[in-house]
């Protein structure tokens, strides 16, 4: 795994061009390299090929047929976009970058190229029609398929106050917070910490300790939580009642589940999945 | 007609005796409070003031000069502490057109009070209305509603998905929508793969996209409904909330003012207008509280919050009565008041709190004090006042929108009923002219308040004058004055109103006296002001403006200007007139000649001729010309061509007062006696032969005097003055002295005859009983040469006739 790579899934909605800023400032702060990519989907191509099928447009719900040659052609204009986009915003900060078009199926593709890059990220959802709430189905692909960090921005936000940490360790919150940092000034914001108490009882004071002093270091104030009993379902209460404006999770095992997905998908706000710490040794 | 005597040295002036005054100083006398000599006018301003009717407003005569702004002030300011203090007027927004701003009558000193507590509710409204939209409760529903628009749209889309995986078609997005692709084993099909399947499966297949497709597309045409309905029920909801975060703030100031209806209702409308403008004043369009998202800013939200404070036009919390108000500049504007504008990205802008009163505004429920002139010199600030009387209210617009030159659109406030009287002030012809020209002016200023120019001077008036000279004195913190000192005033006065019998209510020239007085005491040194002092002020008030008059008697003197003062002529006579001068007035000799001849019986007045004479000069003329005719040869034809000028004038002639002068030079011609040029004569003639009052005889007389002491008193000099002038005698102590010591004399003349005998030392002549005028007398002479001239002319036309003959 190239640890040093932050991949960009970009389709040129606001929400893919929201997760480019995040990722910038995350590249930016960890001296990484910026791979960005369009997939022009392979699925809809083949379509094409059908005179049969045919496409409504959202816009002025009339339905017409489907051009193969316009396809691409569109996905040639938003794919330039993207590039350009990547450019630039990367330019901004010096930073290294690519960027690579690849045909074929989203998520597939999508899924092999994550497990060459330390974080990636990603819109919630496509500018494609319907806008619905929640995680678009590349999105929650990409959030139970990831092995590293995930970052899902929302409603055109890569970030918002309050940021909420959750962790279980020190270490956890650690990374966390160092995430949350590299990812632009946060002097005299506040954070939550959301901390899911182990059988270590002394876990929980090392924490404590440790906000305390990044508190004066860093100028921010926080606010710490114990979670009990340590549970997914009182986590999502807690999240509920929180409303955090950026959420930082642990790669915890409940993620992959559909309720809780469900209860995150509903908070409506940025989520960054850090990657956990075995993984970090092993790399 | 027995001899003319001339005037007692106690006929010359009405001096103030100092026995008649009870005090030693000025410091002795009480002030004066209430105004004296102007009974009629304070009558009229009581009847104007108390009178409730309509169009009573008041219009304050007389010169300037006679205290008129001071009295009616006075006079108000007292009265007004005595009447309750009117409301106040604010201006609040129109929630319906704010165009139309509406207007809040309140109790006196509530307008500012009502001002400040909608300026804290709005700051309650800015503190509470966010907190409510922070509430997770409130965000927890609002996103559920808005949810429930992709809710719908997900499940609309899911059974679509469903009834399309049951016929083998599946749903792809596309960059622009969703595409209908015909699938087998959930594989997409291509061109091949559906060229390969039976003909019944393909059109099945065709059907059944084009049918999904109709479906796909009353999902599309529904969202916008769905959305609509959403908005709704995020507005209720929204309303909800500030309806719950403003009502209970709202209520405890209706509980203030719960005895005014007019409160009770506005504020019911603030609630309605907050509750119903919450979105705009406190909430993104993307949602409440989220950090970092768009908030108004608080300047937009101040900006947006004007719409609930309340101007205060009218505010009589400091007033105690009605109030008084003197407007010193009544153009437009400062009447009527104006609506302001601010400049803002190069364009204008205005709102209700931009309202500025006028002094209409400021008085009403009072009284409002304007200069006349002054008004009628401002562009039609005189029309708009009279608009703003005859409708009884005030609207306050621009002239443009007045006048109909501005279409742009801008505010049409409610007009403020009018309660207030207007008190002109202006002089005799100004309100004449408004009467006589402005049919408007009789209906609206019914009440003339007419200031008397003079008052009699009685012993109790002076008494009172004493006590007005004190006032003054102490109201210009000046020196005492001593009883010379002030009956030397007191003289003045009575010059200054050209009457003995008479004082002057022209105080500010007695003012003026008083502080010159004290300045040349304190030049002086002194520490009390004497009549030295004021005699002092007297002379060098006259120096300083005679530089004309001595100018022209050195000229005189020099004989630039022919004035003879001794020896006698026939058809020559000294006139006196009068030239005004800034300040100052002076005597001026001058000499009228006359020729006589036979002729057509015209007498040509040479001034007239070449419009020189003014048309009362003329009438002079004309009276004289009727004099001769109604006096002489009634029984022959006037025969008489006569010319009469007056010499070395050359700036115009006015007024009829040498009209008697000019007869006497025409009688000396046509009798050929000579006039002694020791006189000079005034007076104005009638038809008759009387001799009749004129103006200015105090100057006309020194005048003389002056020139008669320049070349040296011969002891015979002396003015001839109508009798009926005496009574105006108010002569400077030098021409006394000098009337004292034989020098000069002053002959009191009634009739014509009286003073032709006086100037030719020949008796003047009355007919006998056959009518006949005795020979050697005045009018005997002139009627001996006026049938010679009658005689001549026959035989003149009688040869005329003879000649055509021949």
């Amino acid at each position: 795994m190239n640890s040093k790579r932050i991949l960009i899934a970009l389709d040129s909605s606001s929400q893919s061009l929201s997760a480019l800023d995040a990722a910038v400032e995350i590249a930016h702060q960890r001296g990484c390299e910026l791979l960005g990519v369009f997939i022009e989907d392979a699925e809809l191509l083949r379509v094409t090929e059908c005179d049969v099928a045919r496409e409504v447009g959202a816009s002025a719900a009339q339905s017409r047929d489907l051009q193969h040659a316009e396809i691409e052609s569109i996905f040639r204009s938003l794919a330039a976009h993207a590039r350009q986009s990547l450019e630039i915003a990367a330019e901004r900060k010096r930073i290294p970058w690519d960027f690579q078009v690849i045909r074929g199926q989203v998520d597939e593709t999508l899924t092999e190229l994550m497990k060459e890059v330390e974080v990636t990220a990603l819109g919630s959802l496509s500018s494609r029609w319907p806008a619905t709430s929640g995680f678009g189905s590349t999105a929650l692909n990409v959030l139970k398929k990831s092995k590293g960090g995930v970052f899902i921005a929302r409603n055109g936000n890569s970030i918002l106050f309050p940021v909420t940490v959750v962790s279980r360790t020190l270490e956890e919150s650690r990374m966390a917070l160092e995430t949350a940092f590299s990812m632009g000034n946060l002097c005299h914001h506040y954070f939550n910490v959301l901390y899911l108490p182990g059988d270590d009882p002394l876990q929980e004071l090392e924490l404590r300790q440790w906000l305390t002093q990044v508190s004066q270091d860093k100028a921010v104030l926080f606010r710490m939580y114990v979670i009990t009993p340590p549970t997914m379902m009182n986590l999502a209460g807690y999240l509920q009642a929180f409303r955090p404006g950026t959420l930082i999770l642990p790669d915890i095992p409940w993620l992959k589940k559909a309720r809780f997905l469900k209860q995150v998908q509903t908070l409506d706000c940025p989520v960054y999945l850090i990657r956990g710490m075995e993984e970090m040794e092993a790399s | 007609m027995s001899r003319v005597s001339p005037l007692k040295i106690n006929q010359l002036a009405n001096r103030c005796s100092t026995k008649d005054l009870s005090f030693r100083t000025t410091k002795d006398l009480k002030p004066v409070r209430d105004v004296i000599g102007q009974d009629r006018a304070v009558e009229a301003l009581k009847f104007g003031v108390e009178i409730g009717s309509e169009g009573y407003n008041l219009f304050v005569l007389g010169p300037s000069g006679y205290g008129r702004h001071s009295v009616v002030q006075n006079y108000l300011n007292r009265l007004a502490k005595t009447k309750p203090v009117p409301s106040d007027w604010c201006y609040v927004n129109n929630f319906v057109d704010s165009y139309k701003p509406l207007l809040l009558k309140l109790p006196s000193g509530t307008g500012r009070k009502l001002a400040d507590d909608m300026d804290r509710l709005v700051e309650d409204f800015r503190n509470s209305v966010p907190a409510a939209f922070e509430n997770d409760k409130y965000r927890m529903r609002r996103q559920e509603i808005e949810h429930e628009v992709s809710e719908q749209q997900d499940k609309a889309l899911e059974a679509v998905k469903k009834r399309a995986k049951k016929k083998n078609i599946t749903l792809i997005q596309t960059p622009s929508g969703i595409a209908l692709s015909p699938t087998k084993a959930g594989e997409i099909l291509d061109q091949d793969a559906f060229r390969k399947l039976p003909e019944k499966e393909r059109k099945k297949l065709q059907k059944d996209i084009t049918a999904l497709q109709a479906d796909i597309e009353k999902i599309i045409h529904h969202i916008p409904r769905i959305r609509r309905s959403i908005q709704r029920k995020v507005k209720d909801l929204n309303q909800a909330v500030t309806r719950a975060a403003v009502s209970g703030l709202i209520e405890d100031l209706k509980q203030e003012y719960s005895a005014m209806d007019n409160v009770q209702d506005y504020l019911d409308k603030v609630q309605e207008d907050v509750v119903e403008s919450a979105e705009e004043l406190f909430l993104s369009k993307e949602g409440p509280g989220q950090g970092g998202g768009n908030m108004p800013t608080e300047e937009m939200q101040v900006a947006s919050m004007v719409r609930y404070r309340v101007n205060v036009l009218v505010d009589h919390g400091e007033t105690k009565g009605n109030p008084v108000l003197y407007e010193d500049n009544p153009c437009y504007n400062n009447l009527v008041g104006r609506v302001e504008h601010i400049s803002h990205m190069g364009t204008l802008l205005t709102d209700f709190t931009l309202i500025k009163p006028g002094m209409l505004h400021l008085a009403n429920g009072g009284y409002l004090v304007i200069d006349a002139m002054q008004l009628l010199m401002q562009p039609f600030a005189w029309d708009s006042l009279k608009r703003c009387l005859r409708s009884r209210e005030i609207r306050v617009e621009s002239l443009g929108q007045s006048l109909s030159l501005v279409s742009t659109v801008s505010l049409e406030p409610e007009p403020l009923p009018l309660d207030v009287k207007v008190v002109l002030v202006g002089d005799r012809m100004l309100y004449y002219m408004l009467h006589d020209l402005d049919p408007e002016f009789s209906d609206l200023f019914k009440v003339a308040v007419d200031f008397e120019d003079h008052m009699d001077r009685s012993p109790r008036n002076v008494q009172m004058y004493a006590r007005l000279i004190a006032t003054l004195i102490q109201k210009d913190d000046l020196m005492p004055f001593d009883r010379a000192a002030v009956a030397r005033v007191i003289e003045f006065s009575s010059r200054h109103a050209e009457d003995a019998e008479k004082l002057t209510m022209e105080m500010r020239s007695v003012a003026d006296l008083l502080r010159e007085s004290n300045y040349w005491a304190r030049q002086g040194k002194a520490t009390l002001v004497k009549s030295d002092h004021v005699q002092n002020a007297i002379d060098q008030a006259a120096r300083r403006l005679g530089r004309i008059q001595t100018r022209w008697r050195e000229e005189t003197v020099k004989g630039t200007f022919i004035i003879e003062t001794e020896g006698e002529r026939v058809g020559q006579i000294n006139a006196l007139s009068v030239i005004q001068l800034g300040g100052h007035a002076f005597g001026h000799p001058g000499r009228i000649t006359a020729q006589v001849r036979m002729g057509g019986g015209e007498v040509i007045d040479i001034e007239r001729e070449v419009n020189l004479g003014g048309s009362l000069h003329s009438k002079g003329m004309m009276i004289l010309s009727g004099y001769l005719m109604g006096h002489f040869v009634a029984d022959k034809p006037l025969s008489l061509s006569a010319s009469l000028v007056f010499e070395q004038s050359y700036n115009g002639v006015d007024g009829d007062s040498a009209s008697s002068t000019e007869l006497y030079a025409l009688l000396s011609a046509l009798s050929g006696l000579p006039i002694k040029q020791t006189y000079a004569v005034t007076g104005a003639l009638s038809q008759m032969g009387e001799v009749q009052a004129i103006g200015g005889v105090n100057e006309k007389i020194e005048g003389f005097f002056e020139l008669c002491k320049a070349r040296g008193f011969t002891g015979d000099q002396g003015v001839l003055i109508p009798a009926a002038n005496v009574n105006h005698l108010m002569l400077n102590p030098e021409v006394i002295d000098a009337v004292r010591q034989k020098k000069f004399h002053i002959y009191p003349i009634s009739h014509v005859n009286e003073g032709i005998s006086v100037l030719t030392g020949v008796p003047a002549g009355k007919r006998n009983a056959r009518g006949l005028f005795p020979k050697n007398t005045v009018n005997g002479l002139v009627e001996r040469r006026l049938v010679a001239f009658a005689e001549q002319s026959r035989a003149f036309h009688a040869n005329d006739g003879k000649d055509e003959k021949k």
